[in-house]
């Protein structure tokens, strides 16, 4: 039986520098497409970004994935867990998914962890769920502060994470009216 | 193999033999006259401690690094202002030395040690590795044994590896490096008035968390045949110390550090391990050890557990601390949720309220307050 | 100053791939801005940053350790070959150094800050002008990147309108391990890494955090730093394609 744990740990992995060295996986969100849409979920991107689509998890980055990125992950609880466990994590309260996905966070390695701070922790309506809504931030060792906003729920087929990090100097404010903007407009199918 | 490839090979084996002694420090301001290949192991480990601060990595309780440095000073007094003491935040059992008299020891370590005779064994052992320059050994060790391994890999085609600073660490160092810690740190302990007889027992802990949590961290004190050497090093040593007297300490150091043992059992839930906290509780006998608000996070770990019969037990355990310690508010939190799920919000808004009055500024307040809204939309259903 | 840790090893794994042993195919990238314009924003001061050059010794068992005093060394000649030089192409580069002694411990922290974002930014920026990153090559045509404009304090303080940051790292081998090398190759085929070098260099507008300017230039085993003509050599290279032309002469260059 795979953990739901253990996925959640692949879909947040896609927040810590990996797979941006297949460049080419990347393409232009255009004008014309920037509606998204596969069989998870739909979401409106921002033109003028690239994206690169990995099975159930996007990412999305106007400048390079180091200087920001918007990452989408879908886990099915269907291939996750146990009649139990699906069961349980189905009746998560959005607090209790927001300790599991820190928990996640913290405990996976690669990751600038014991620097992690919570700025806020709070719920937030998505799609027409309640969901977590997590500031974050940490230090790279070089001391470059990394801030990231993550919102996450769980509905009847699987868990959704929508991520936004970017370097807090200049781009994190930036960009952040786009990941609100892809926030709203998501839609689980 | 041909003869003329070993020929040609002999030289640079004998190219990477670089022996000679290390002198040990003999006095602090020895520090000032480092030079060459030794300047780059003390200018290296600066590096990391400028790591360390810039990743946030150190615990910030001044008080508590002021209590640990003391113990150090007692125990190194010559080497005051040179070696100096840092305390990592992290739940795993780990000390070590770096070559520039920076001494770390974690969260975890500190959690798991009931006296301060205990942490000075510790401390004494690591001191030893900085005074007589067991980094700066090991690591002329390790490049001599990397060159002869790339010698062999020039061989068999397998490339050589090489670690640096965190390598003594991680691995410890060599048994004779080890055990000549343990015979110095033990006097050490001894002239600074310390109880003996508290050294192999430090080491008996360590153990047997180890083997009750089955940890598999790659640290020198979470390895299983590294702490049986120290218990056997320091019940020998111990044995034929000139005097069984000495002080523990136990109350000065619970008093620094009860918070701690807390902190270790939220880094745990933290990080998903509730299987620690529940083989670290069990026992009351074990329990007795951690102040009574532990009980919440013995409810915590059945909750996430979620065995049979665990909801029950986890409740119970709530009640616990709430009877216990009424103002540690987040086991009220806890009730209230409980009581969400199971369809009783009357009682679910009573707990949640309780929560908010004790802890009015809690950084999950947008959570309460949804949740209070949804059990008054519970009523009456 | 405390000195940034630069880890610069998937730059090296991008050199390799794109240019192989030495760059000398043009790199330099110039701010969309300024790149197809007429007018060029004159500046009237530049200063060179605060350099943070590694220099690491690799033993014969691949064992690598920064050495401490070759880095200050390189350092101090980046400074001469920029600032002191008045003959050739490093002409007029830089006005001056700053000097950290000048500054507040919050303004140092702003700008260390501030440099580790450069090593993001310049990292990215070669990524995605690499000639194998076709998807993300328009930004090449359309060179955006920036610092932010968080170092503007240093504009306001010093009157200085843009500064040069030269960020970079070198592997020495030890004679023991060039040995090695040498013997592995002709006996056995067998290839041993023995070293590499690596300057990146970029013009950052304290106005707006723009890099106006940004290139970098790698080289094999056979370029030493620590010498001040090899050094003066690669620095030059470097700064081939420095717009120049964005300098104001001014009477007290």
């Amino acid at each position: 039986m795979k953990s739901y744990g253990l996925l959640i740990f692949i879909a947040t992995m896609t927040l810590v520098l990996s797979a941006c060295t297949t460049p080419a996986a990347w393409k232009s969100i255009d004008a014309g497409g920037s509606q998204y849409a596969n069989e998870y979920y739909t979401a409106v991107l921002p033109t003028g970004w690239m994206m690169k689509d990995a099975d159930d998890t996007l990412m999305i980055s106007r400048d390079g994935p180091d200087l920001q990125r918007i990452v989408i992950a879908y886990v099915s609880l269907e291939e996750a867990l146990s009649d139990e466990d699906k069961k349980s994590v189905s009746k998560m309260l959005p607090s209790e998914l927001a300790d599991k996905f820190i928990s996640e966070l913290k405990s996976s390695q690669g990751f600038d962890l014991p620097s992690l701070t919570i700025l806020s922790n709070e719920p937030i309506p998505i799609a027409g769920h309640t969901g977590f809504k997590l500031h974050l931030m940490y230090s790279t060792d070089k001391g470059l502060r990394i801030e990231m906003l993550s919102v996450g729920f769980v509905d009847e087929d699987g868990f959704y994470s929508i991520s936004y990090s970017a370097p807090a100097i200049h781009y994190f404010a930036n960009d952040r009216d786009q990941f609100t903007s892809v926030v709203s407009s998501f839609q689980p199918k | 193999m041909s003869f003329r490839r070993i020929a040609l090979i002999l030289p640079v084996f004998l190219a990477a033999c670089q022996t000679g002694s290390v002198e040990h420090l003999e006095s602090p301001t020895d520090v000032q006259s480092i030079t060459g290949e030794e300047y780059r192991l003390w200018h290296a480990a600066s590096e990391f401690d400028e790591k360390l601060v810039r990743g946030h990595y150190l615990y910030e309780d001044a008080e508590l690094k002021r209590y640990v440095q003391s113990v150090m000073d007692k125990l190194y007094p010559e080497y005051k202002g040179v070696i100096h003491v840092g305390i990592i935040n992290s739940p795993d059992l780990n000390a070590f030395a770096l070559p520039n008299g920076s001494i770390y020891i974690n969260t975890g370590m500190l959690s798991r040690l009931e006296n301060e005779a205990q942490m000075a064994t510790v401390l004494a052992h690591e001191g030893v590795h900085f005074v007589n320059k067991h980094s700066f050994q090991q690591r002329r060790s390790l490049k001599q044994t990397s060159a002869f391994s790339l010698g062999i890999g020039m061989i068999t085609g397998i490339p050589a590896l090489g670690s640096i600073l965190t390598i003594s660490s991680i691995y410890g160092y060599s048994k004779d490096l080890e055990r000549e810690a343990d015979k110095e740190g033990f006097r050490r302990l001894e002239k600074a008035g310390y109880d003996v007889s508290q050294s192999p027992i430090t080491f008996q802990y360590l153990l047997t968390d180890v083997e009750t949590l089955d940890i598999k961290q790659p640290y020198f004190f979470s390895s299983h045949p590294r702490l049986e050497e120290r218990i056997e090093s320091f019940s020998n040593l111990a044995a034929k110390a000139d005097s069984q007297t000495g002080s523990s300490y136990e109350a000065e150091f619970q008093a620094e550090t009860s918070n701690l043992k807390l902190e270790l059992l939220n880094d745990y839930l933290e990080i998903g391990q509730y299987k620690s906290v529940l083989l670290i509780l069990k026992e009351e006998s074990a329990r007795k050890r951690y102040p009574p608000q532990a009980n919440y996070y013995l409810g915590e770990a059945y909750r996430l557990r979620d065995d049979e019969g665990d909801v029950k037990k986890s409740v119970d355990a709530y009640l616990v601390s709430i009877a216990a310690v009424p103002d540690f508010s987040p086991p009220y939190r806890a009730m209230g949720i409980h009581y969400m799920k199971h369809n009783e919000p009357d009682k679910a808004i009573s707990y949640f309220t309780k929560y908010l009055e004790l802890s009015p500024h809690a950084s999950d307040i947008g959570y309460i307050k949804n949740y209070i809204s949804k059990s008054q939309s519970m009523r009456g259903k | 100053m405390r000195r940034l840790k630069l880890s610069l090893t998937w730059i090296f794994f991008l050199f390799f791939i794109i240019a192989g042993c030495t760059t000398t195919t043009p790199t330099a990238k110039l701010h969309h801005t300024i790149k197809n314009t007429e007018q060029k924003p004159q500046l009237k001061q530049i200063v060179l940053l605060p350099v943070d050059i590694d220099i690491y010794e690799l033993s014969m068992g691949g064992v690598k350790e920064e050495v401490p005093e070759w880095s200050s060394k390189v350092e101090e000649n980046i400074h001469q070959a920029l600032l002191f030089s008045n003959e050739g192409k490093c002409s007029g580069t830089v006005h001056k150094a700053v000097s950290t002694s000048d500054l507040t411990s919050e303004e140092r922290e702003i700008l260390e800050e501030h440099l580790a974002l450069f090593s993001s930014v310049s990292a990215t920026a070669i990524w995605t002008t690499s000639s194998f990153n076709k998807p993300w090559n328009f930004k090449q045509d359309h060179f955006d990147y920036t610092i932010g404009d968080g170092l503007r304090f240093l504009k306001t303080k010093y009157d200085i309108d843009a500064g040069l940051i030269i960020i970079g790292e070198e592997t020495v081998s030890t004679a023991g391990r060039q040995a090695a090398a040498a013997f592995g190759a002709v006996l056995f085929g067998i290839y041993i890494p023995i070293g590499n070098a690596v300057l990146i260099g970029g013009l950052v507008d304290f106005e707006t955090g723009n890099l106006l300017w940004m290139d970098y230039r790698s080289g094999g085993a056979g370029i030493n730093l620590r010498e001040l003509d090899t050094c003066k050599d690669f620095v030059e290279k470097l700064v081939e394609g420095y717009p120049i032309g964005l300098i104001e002469a001014t009477s007290d260059q």
